[in-house]
């Protein structure tokens, strides 16, 4: 045998090698909890222990019931027991292939077990191991916890994953091909409990609702696609797990900032009088700050859910003429509210703000660059609106919806202190950006800016029409122009009784 | 002994075949759809398939009882020797003349398919009927299907007005996702896009699939004349999703109802109920 | 060995490789355990007495050594935004350090942490409190409120702000205030915070404030000249904290994190504490 034949044949056996690195999904902390752990050890442990003993691991959850998360819970009652195996009536069907579930035996004094397998032919639940005495009582109530979220982690891992990571941080195996392209979000890190595109109000978080749309329709313009096609059952189980993973992370990140005292000063050194915060932050308060951080997360996610927190609009959307149209234009580049500072005069987004040194919000260090950035550092852009792309759904209700509580953790604020009637002026302006153009004439023509100071259109025509008609429809004639001509609309003639201030820059 | 066990190796595999090949249908291992494509085009590619199917089957059959008579023949005759042959010329212009002759046939028989598909769809775009079968755009992009109706009772009277509402955003547009609603029983135009790489647009119960180029804004024919919801899927690489690049094309005998649906759903301003008519008229006037 | 079965082993081995992969990730079914409830975190600590009486804590916070003069962080007529508002007439200046003429430092926040069991907390009061913004500087520049009171955010300026808390318990309030907002936009801090937190102004990035919200009145800043006065405390130890943004040179930080402090009933504890340059990281 040639040196050849053995090198050839031991190349073909690499695949065993690489097929070895069996993926262990594992939960990642926060890279602050090792920072932490340089200084205190005992309070980087405490962490760790305490988000494994609540929350558990990708391959090994905790149902902790504190968290408002639908763990998916089949009630039931004992019929009989011999060793590990128990005769049960189920009030609803688990779904098939049931295992590895928790099982609660009884109210009274509730027993802890896990279940192995469940056969609905003979209705026998075989339990693996059990808290306690073996024997139960016929007649002992018996809950079966945790399908949906088992559901929610498997579909998790194998739709989701990839991008957003095994621990919900942004930061799985193709996140990084994204973030090649500069300027696209990247990958939602749930951590900070924090989603852009909801329907609830300034300071709540995301609903479900929410999140299943987001699922569901996608992000137009951005990374993340659309699962139409998936069930429902399927939505709502990931639904779950990534508020599961979100409040995780929001744990985590209350427990840091709890023992931000503890970490490293800037230049490495430990906090003066260390030891006694340590006894004080790290052991005697951690059990208290643990329980506080997990029930305010509890409550935040709890409060997402309430339809009073829901942006609905008070009034139905004002009827989308020019008149309005103008009106839109006008609040959008006043300086009461600034719109056209991050978003352009033209509605391109490349308003004067970006050229300017933004500060880190937290920290109110400048950043290096100059730019506007999200809650996560990313640079971002502010929204082209001629683009025609509206990531957070183009319905007047969405629209209506950005303008009033603005994009969370974004630079976006909302406008709620604006009337009802302004802000559905602003909505209807900002539909027909993409459409007619960002910029009014004096005859209130709406067109894409460029080289004319105005629409191009047929001077002989009276003025007479008194209505405020809308743009006609291209279709009935020839309306084969580039985007940057202006738009020659001979029907359009509206009462010029509204006088849109000039189009030109206001300083 | 030996050549009675690959005698029969080489009889049996062919028999499995043409076992297969047969309750395939019946197993539903045979075309999706149910074996029945869904447009009037797709039953003719069908058609075409199954003729060279037949085709094939007695060449094989034919060929493979050869072979095994001849393993079987030789089998048995343990002393006699190969003998040598110089050919024969005459059989091998029989076995070049009849294939050719059957290729040129298939090859003629199936230019009207093609043409029709892959020709005359792209013909004459600027007759006046034509762009007024216009039902979506559709731009792919990585990983879903981003659909776009022009407003519901919009026609199309020139090729220019066709290319003009493909150029730009248009008032009354409905945007939708992975979802496409096509007409039943009429031809249906759809222009393909792509917003970043090669994707194709294959819809295997249609027998239609089309490549998705970058850049450019490809028209796709079809008429369906199948009610019902058809798989709609990937076929050209296009990154990691590729796998899950779904979505699902209805056909719905009143496509305008449809249209109009979405377009109320479209307008939600979170007060109105959808469809209810606005206090004024918001600007659609519908031709 | 030749090389047929070198051949036949190489291909077992690729095709067994294939399957080695399998197993785990994401396919696998986890396993639940169930947790019930959360840990009680109250400590049994036996019996509460009524805290009988209240007292009064005054004193001052005072500098040992020159502070540095304030810097200019937007010249008169300079600003880059809204430059007809914002430092139309008189510079911006940097307000992270404010020593008063006798050494005393503005704006230290000292306050008591939790409420002691047992005393008797007044309830908050019906009048909003009032936090205004002119010239791009918000009035005041540290305020303490109660929380579940209201928090008026006005505006005398003429140009649009946006307004943005950020508080570590309560819900967090960002919204854009309109120019020449005189009513005041109504907010309030729903949940006790521990610590002080920034408020800022998304559109004018020097903008910066301080609030603290306390479920109980035992709160205050201190003056111009640096004193602080704290009445109605509940006669007994308490631990109070004193804070200043600049404490530790950045991001704000304890002064004194610990100040044991007894108060007599019906009586006044004085207070004077001094803090060094190198406390603020100078």
């Amino acid at each position: 045998m040639t040196p050849r034949h053995l090198i050839l044949s031991l190349t073909a056996l690499w695949p065993l090698v690489v097929g070895c690195a069996d993926y262990q999904a594992e939960f990642v902390n926060d890279q602050r909890v090792e920072q932490l752990a340089t200084t205190s050890e005992i309070a980087a442990d405490n962490i760790r222990n305490g988000l494994a003993e609540h929350f558990g691991s990708p391959n090994a959850l905790v149902a902790w019931d504190v968290l408002p998360v639908d763990f998916g819970e089949i009630t039931g009652t004992v019929l009989s027991a011999s060793d590990n195996s128990l005769r049960v009536s189920l009030d609803t069907d688990p779904p098939a292939g049931l295992s590895q579930v928790a099982v609660v035996l009884g109210t009274e004094t509730p027993r802890n077990a896990t279940a192995a397998a469940y056969d609905a032919a003979t209705r026998t639940l075989t339990l693996v191991q059990q808290d306690g005495d073996a024997t139960t009582a016929p007649g002992t109530s018996i809950r079966l916890i945790g399908h949906n979220l088992q559901a929610g982690r498997r579909l998790y891992m194998q739709h989701c994953m990839h991008c957003h990571g095994v621990t919900g941080d942004g930061n799985g195996p193709t996140a990084r091909y994204i973030a090649n392209h500069r300027l696209n979000p990247l990958p939602r890190d749930y951590r900070r409990g924090l989603f852009k595109f909801t329907s609830t109000k300034n300071g709540i978080r995301a609903s479900r609702d929410d999140l299943r749309r987001t699922i569901k329709q996608g992000l137009a313009g951005t990374y993340m696609p659309s699962f139409l096609m998936m069930k429902v059952e399927e939505v709502d189980a990931i639904v779950e797990y990534i508020r599961f993973l979100a409040m995780r992370g929001e744990v985590e990140r209350k427990l840091l900032d709890h023992l931000k005292p503890l970490m490293p000063r800037a230049d490495g050194t430990p906090p003066g009088d260390l030891k006694a915060l340590e006894k004080e932050l790290a052991v005697d308060g951690f059990a208290e700050a643990f329980a506080d951080a997990t029930s305010l997360v509890a409550e935040t996610w709890t409060k997402a859910e309430e339809t009073t927190n829901l942006v609905t609009p008070t009034m139905p959307r004002v009827p989308d003429t020019v008149a309005s149209r103008i009106k839109g234009r006008n609040l959008f580049i006043s300086t009461k509210i600034n719109c056209a500072k991050c978003h352009g005069e033209g509605g391109r987004g490349n308003g004067g703000f970006l050229n300017e040194i933004q500060k880190n919000r937290e920290t109110q260090q400048n950043y290096p660059t100059p730019g506007l950035r999200d809650d996560w550092h990313n640079m971002i852009r502010p929204r082209n609106l001629t683009a025609d792309i509206f990531r957070g759904g183009r319905r007047p209700l969405d629209v209506f919806r950005r303008v009033t509580a603005g994009v969370k953790a974004t630079p976006m604020a909302g406008f709620a202190a604006l009337p009802s009637e302004d802000r559905w002026h602003i909505v209807n302006y900002v539909l027909s950006i993409p459409i007619d153009g960002a910029f009014f004439d004096e005859h209130g023509h709406q067109y894409h800016g460029g080289d004319n100071p105005h629409a191009a259109h047929d001077h002989s025509h009276p003025h007479a029409k008194p209505a405020d008609k809308p743009a006609d429809k291209p279709a009935d004639k020839p309306a084969d122009k580039p985007a940057d001509k202006p738009a020659d609309k001979p029907a359009d003639k509206p009462a010029t009784a509204t006088k849109p201030e000039p189009a030109k820059d206001k300083k | 002994m030996s050549r009675i066990f690959w005698c029969l190796f080489f009889t049996v595999w062919p028999i499995v075949a043409i076992v297969v090949c047969a309750i395939a249908p019946a197993m539903d291992w045979a075309f999706p759809g149910n074996r029945e494509a869904a447009t009037p085009l797709g039953q003719r590619i069908d058609d075409l398939f199954y003729l060279i199917l037949g085709i094939v089957t007695v060449t094989f059959i034919a060929t493979m009882g050869a072979l095994a008579y001849v393993l079987w023949k030789g089998s048995k005759n343990e002393d006699e020797k190969g003998w040598f042959s110089h050919g024969s010329h005459n059989l091998e212009v029989i076995w070049t003349i009849v294939p050719a002759g059957v290729l040129l046939f298939i090859a003629l028989y199936q230019i009207d398919v093609w043409a029709i598909y892959r020709v005359r769809a792209h013909e004459n775009l600027e007759d006046t009927a034509r762009p007024s079968h216009l039902v979506a755009e559709v731009t792919a992009r990585q990983f879903e299907w981003r659909i776009r109706y022009p407003a519901p009772g919009t026609k199309f009277k020139t090729y220019k007005q066709l290319k003009a509402w493909l150029a730009r955003p248009h008032a009354g547009d409905i945007y939708a996702v992975n979802k496409l609603f096509v007409p039943l029983n009429r031809e249906t135009l759809i222009y393909l896009k792509s917003a970043d790489v090669q994707h194709s647009f294959f819809v295997p119960d249609l027998r239609v699939k089309q490549d998705a180029m970058p850049g450019q804004s490809i028209d796709i024919w079809f008429t369906v004349n199948k009610a019902g919801k058809f798989n709609l899927t990937c076929a050209e690489l296009c990154g990691w999703g590729h796998y899950k690049m779904r979505g699902e094309v209805e056909a719905v005998e009143d496509l305008q109802a449809r249209l109009i649906e979405l377009k109320n759903l479209q307008d939600y301003d979170g007060v109105t109920p959808p469809g209810a008519a606005p206090a004024e008229a918001s600007g659609e006037a519908t031709p | 060995m030749t090389i047929r079965s070198l051949t036949i082993a190489a291909l077992a081995g690729t095709s067994l490789g294939l399957f080695a992969g399998c197993g785990g990730g994401a396919s696998a079914t986890p396993t639940i355990t169930y947790k019930a409830g959360g840990d009680s975190s109250k400590k049994n600590d036996g019996p509460v007495t009524n805290i009988d009486g209240t007292g009064v804590l005054s004193g001052t916070i005072k500098l040992v050594g020159t502070a540095p003069a304030p810097s200019v962080i937007v010249a008169r007529g300079a600003a880059k935004r809204d430059a007809t508002v914002c430092g139309a007439d008189a510079a911006i200046i940097d307000q992270s350090l404010q020593v008063g003429p006798g050494n005393g430092i503005a704006n230290v926040f000292v306050y008591i942490d939790k409420a002691p069991p047992g005393a008797t907390i007044p309830a908050a009061p019906a009048e909003p409190a009032v936090f205004d913004q002119k010239g791009c500087v918000f009035i005041p520049h540290a305020l303490v409120v109660r929380s579940e009171q209201t928090v008026l955010i006005k505006s005398q300026d003429a140009a649009g702000h946006n307004t943005k808390t950020n508080p570590r318990r309560s819900q967090p309030f960002d919204s854009t205030i309109p120019a020449n907002e005189r009513g005041g936009v109504a907010m309030t801090y729903n949940k006790h915070e521990k610590l002080p937190f920034l408020v800022i102004c998304s559109m004018h990035t020097w903008m910066k404030a301080y609030h603290l919200a306390l479920d109980h009145p035992w709160g205050t800043i201190t003056k111009a000249d640096g004193s602080f006065e704290l009445k109605g405390l509940p006669a007994s130890t308490l631990t109070l904290r004193v804070w200043h943004e600049k404490a530790g040179g950045s991001a704000g930080g304890f002064l004194q994190r610990s100040l044991e402090v007894t108060i007599p009933k019906d009586g006044t504890v004085s207070k004077d504490l001094e803090f060094k340059l190198s406390d603020f990281g100078l």
